[in-house]
């Protein structure tokens, strides 16, 4: 199986292929959308820290 | 940015990445092989962009993550040291991003807490990791009990590891 690059880092992340054949559509995953929301709210009402703002 | 993370020796499963924003990988233990799937999903706040952690356990009965699941397979420590090494590797292929992360649950945003400090000698040179508390965002600290988490890259480097004039 190919490997990406990353053993210098220690970190083992391998290609895609193999173990799982079925396509996942984790963009629109009930649970992930409904968390970035609350992450957003929670971001809307709390700020983001100062040094975190993108000027 | 390269992040040399060589001295990162948590052991961790072997990750998958499925998507430029997902991961997988499969606990191994008493109750089976189970997949987990760690996703970085986009969202906008104040026009900052920001990247939220999901994680969770692949639910073939409902075909979505489960965060929920307690799955009890006896690897708790090399899960968590999982999830942080996709981050680490998400944060380094989008350097410029932030992470904001919390648990479904109090207990879940704890064991974030826990995973967090136990990598935090190897990572905090690479990354600004902050935590809300008692109202307000503040250095991670161990010990504290935070309600979320916050990180962003410190410092860009190049593929050698050095820090780029």
């Amino acid at each position: 199986m190919k490997k990406h690059n990353n053993r210098k880092r220690g970190i083992t992340v391998k290609s895609r292929s193999v173990i799982s054949k079925k396509v996942v559509d984790y963009e629109s995953d009930p649970f992930l959308v409904e968390k970035a929301q609350k992450a957003k709210e929670f971001l809307e009402k709390h700020g983001l820290p100062p040094d975190f703002i993108k000027k | 940015m390269y992040i040399r993370v060589a001295e990162m020796n948590h052991d961790h499963y072997h990750l998958f990445r499925r998507t430029a924003y997902t991961y997988e990988f499969y606990s191994d233990g008493p109750k089976g092989k189970i997949r987990k799937a760690v996703n970085f999903k986009r969202k906008c706040v104040s026009n900052q962009k920001f990247f939220n952690l999901g994680f969770g356990d692949w639910d073939e009965k409902t075909n979505s993550i489960a965060d929920k699941i307690i799955t009890n397979n006896k690897d708790r420590d090399k899960v968590l040291a999982t999830v942080a090494v996709a981050v680490l590797d998400f944060i380094t292929n989008y350097p410029d991003e932030i992470i904001f992360a919390t648990g479904s649950t109090d207990s879940r945003t704890r064991l974030y807490q826990m995973s967090l400090a136990r990598i935090l000698p190897e990572v905090k040179d690479f990354f600004t990791i902050k935590g809300f508390v008692d109202g307000k965002w503040e250095f991670f600290e161990k010990g504290r009990n935070y309600e979320a988490f916050i990180l962003k890259a410190r410092k860009k480097l190049n593929k050698f590891g050095n820090e780029k004039a």
